[in-house]
């Protein structure tokens, strides 16, 4: 199993966007997936509630009051923490995560939240430790202007690699409320779409904690 | 396998030898010569998949599709890792139309997790194996009277990937009904008509090797579940086998010799199985136990010289280099180590395809197939403590070799270096047996004890590093006939021993706190009665 935590302290980043995005992909493939929601605003379980019958299945755990028990035979587990998120509390969560995915806007607030995000987050033991990963995705990017640059820039001084970045579309927030993902979508610029997605998933399926025990690495071209 | 997809388990064992050897044997009375229909024939055109950063790979996965005439069969195969088990893998297997790699129709939901997240277009051929197969079914009863039904198969073909190409020859051995033993006892008695090795690798294993170029890795072994209640049998079953896979999984590395770990791995894995055999001792009969610990020992000692080099050339050549840079002499003694290493890694590489090697593992591997020590040498006795919980033998064990130390390191200050080895070799047991048994409890408690137990042991050490290094020097340095001893090599050898020599005296008060600590530090088990 790989768990995710989708985590920023800076609201409005995109966090659910991220965290739907990233369980739909999953139960599309026939993984067995479970959407947590430890935000108090309960976002992301009524995306799950409102999702159709007819695309990959995710299981909702209402974790608003705290971690709460696992569901058996789960293959990945996302879970949307709550903005403005206290140390301590990330620190549970943080305990069980193999990654964590930290979406970050391209305005100048945002990317100074976060760059103190990732520094408190640094300190903390299991990051410290090197046993969980930190991916950072640049996400509602327009590309070519200015604050895409800025962004780029950001990514080099804070010691991050970005993973991957989300260009800005209206169609995110006009298919959250009928539980749908671009992943349930076809069509040519949906595929475009999902592909901004691709470098970000391999980082997650790398964390799969049954990767690091055979000793194999190393890319080939193909 | 009739157009429907299926999960299964397969246990096979894998013969290679020299194309000829093992056409030789494929006519031999055990496998086509004695059957009354002739070997069906096929061409087969397997071709392994994986995504750019090898994720399948790593997750001990092989995803392929074979082409069989007009059919394609898509099959993924998990435990296929380098060190995975030697002869069982379980597998999923389904129709396809076409050599389009098809992940989405794989219905077994553990495989299809073990696969993970493949992206759309992911999926990209690494290598292909190409190999003209006949297939006989052998029937018949193995040693015990069993029925049995094995399929034989004899690859002929090759391997390719990235613009190269590999031979590829082997006889496999699948069994279809019957007990595993079976299967050893048939690769056992082929033995007798023409030597073959066991080839421990999968095609998928070799493929990768090809595909990236990467050398054999080296593996450690892998931790062992063991439980306290669970039963002495099952542990001893376990631990064995454990051993057997560790050593196994490294003979590549060893063959290949670059990396020091490759023989280091497979000869720790030797002397694990060979300290198993000591520590339950006293539950298997005895004839068994010597007749194993005999091959196990024939096999180390062929290995130790490789080892033996490695470590003086890095542990005890390398720190002398540093402090006397430039000094001809050892540079001297520095080129007459490495051609002894290597004519070291020639020994071994003859003593991993010596037939003795091979006869050792197949009937080391149907000894634990059947867990053979269940015979009629077992007396009573034996009998009961396999039957009792782990926990209460591990008690034991723990407490005898715990007091046999301490009564060979009685008044430590006062002791001859000769009885200090014997301390160092009663503390490797030790360290061994608790090595075994210490999952089984407590980490809290036992880890003071394990850590003043390394302690002793790394000071200890110290006197080794002298032994060894006069021993093999004594070795380098003896007139031989035919060979001229290079000007220099005496005076390093003095070097080398006079700064180690020196180090030992050093290391003395050490020496003695390590001792006492470890003397003082309570048993982490509970200890049986005397």
């Amino acid at each position: 199993m790989i768990t995710v935590l989708v985590a920023n302290t800076k609201g409005g980043c995109g966090k659910t966007t991220v965290a739907t995005h990233l369980a739909a992909v999953f139960a599309n493939a026939g993984l067995r997936t479970a959407l947590a929601d430890a935000d108090k605003q309960g976002s992301s379980l009524g995306w799950v509630k409102r999702r159709p019958d007819d695309v990959g299945a995710i299981t909702p755990l209402d974790w608003r009051d705290g971690p709460g028990k696992m569901p058996k035979a789960v293959d990945r587990l996302v879970i949307d923490s709550p903005a403005a998120m206290k140390m301590g509390k990330i620190d549970d969560l943080l305990r069980i995560a193999d990654v964590v995915v930290v979406p970050v806007l391209p305005s100048g607030f945002d990317v100074e939240a976060t760059g103190d995000f990732l520094k408190r987050l640094e300190s903390l033991k299991p990051i410290r430790k090197s046993k969980t990963a930190v991916a950072v995705v640049r996400n509602r990017v327009q590309l070519g202007t200015r604050s895409a640059a800025q962004l780029d820039s950001f990514m080099l001084g804070v010691g991050h690699v970005g993973v991957g970045r989300l260009r800005h579309r209206t169609v995110y927030t006009e298919i959250a409320g009928q539980g749908l993902s671009i992943f349930d979508l076809s069509g040519q610029r949906n595929e475009e779409l999902q592909e901004d997605w691709a470098p970000l998933l391999r980082y997650i399926e790398n964390c799969d904690p049954q990767i690091g025990k055979i000793a194999v690495g190393g890319e080939i071209s193909l | 396998m009739a157009g429907e997809p299926s999960t299964g388990t397969e246990i096979e064992l894998k013969l290679t030898a020299e194309p000829s050897v093992l056409e030789r044997l494929w006519q031999a009375p055990q496998l086509c010569g004695g059957q009354e229909t002739a070997p069906k024939t096929k061409n087969l055109e397997n071709v392994y998949y994986d995504t750019a950063d090898l994720r399948l790979r790593k997750r001990g996965l092989a995803f392929r599709i074979r082409r069989d005439g007009e059919r394609f069969i898509q099959t993924v195969k998990s435990g296929d890792a380098e060190a995975a088990g030697l002869f069982s893998r379980s597998e999923w297997e389904g129709p396809v139309p076409s050599l389009e790699p098809q992940p989405d129709i794989v219905d077994d939901p553990n495989i299809r997790a073990a696969l993970g997240l493949i992206l759309p277009g992911e999926l990209r051929p690494v290598f292909t194996t190409r190999v003209h197969r006949e297939v006989q079914k052998v029937n018949g009863t193995d040693s015990l009277g069993r029925l049995k039904v094995i399929e034989a198969a004899f690859d002929r073909g090759q391997i390719e990937a990235a613009g190269t190409v590999q031979p590829l020859a082997e006889i496999e051995l699948e069994l279809v009904e019957g007990s595993p033993r079976a299967l050893f006892d048939l690769a056992l008695s082929l033995q007798d008509i023409a030597p073959t090795q066991l080839e421990t690798r999968s095609k998928s294993t070799r493929g990768y090797a090809l595909a990236t170029g990467r050398r054999p890795a080296w593996h450690r072994a892998k931790p062992l579940a063991l439980k306290a209640d669970m039963k002495a049998d099952d542990a001893l079953a376990a631990i064995f086998e454990s051993c057997l896979l560790h050593w196994t999984a490294n003979e590549a590395a060893a063959l290949e010799g670059s990396d020091p770990e490759g023989v280091h791995q497979l000869r720790v894995g030797l002397r694990r199985f060979r300290s198993a055999l000591s520590v339950f001792s006293e539950l298997l009969p005895p004839e068994h136990r010597s007749r194993l610990n005999e091959d196990a020992r024939w096999i180390l000692g062929a290995l130790g010289p490789a080892r033996d080099w490695d470590v003086f050339l890095a542990d005890l050549l390398a720190p002398l280099e540093l402090n006397r840079e430039g000094d001809k002499d050892l540079a001297v003694l520095r080129k007459a180590v490495t051609e002894r290493r290597a004519e070291a890694y020639a020994q071994v590489r003859h003593a991993l395809s010596d037939p003795r090697y091979t006869r050792f593992i197949l009937q080391l591997g149907g000894w634990l197939e059947d867990r053979a020590w269940h015979c009629a040498d077992l007396t009573p006795a034996q009998a009961v403590w396999l039957d009792q919980p782990l926990i209460t033998l591990a008690d034991k064990l723990l407490s005898k070799r715990h007091r046999k130390t301490l009564k060979l390191g009685r008044r430590f200050a006062h002791l001859s270096i000769e009885q200090r080895h014997r301390v160092r070799i009663g503390m490797k047991k030790l360290r061994y047996t608790t090595e075994f048994f210490r999952d089984l409890y407590p980490q809290k408690k036992a880890a003071p004890y394990i850590k003043a137990m390394r302690s002793l042991q790394e000071s200890l050490g110290h006197l080794n590093d002298v032994a060894v290094a006069e021993t093999l020097l004594a070795d380098l340095t003896k007139p031989q006939a035919g060979r001229r001893r290079p000007a220099g090599l005496e005076q390093a050898a003095g070097k080398v021993i006079g700064w180690y020599a020196h180090g030992v005296t050093q290391f003395e008060p050490e020496m003695r706190a390590t001792w006492k600590a470890f003397a003082k530090t309570r048993p982490f088990w509970h200890e049986a009665p005397r």
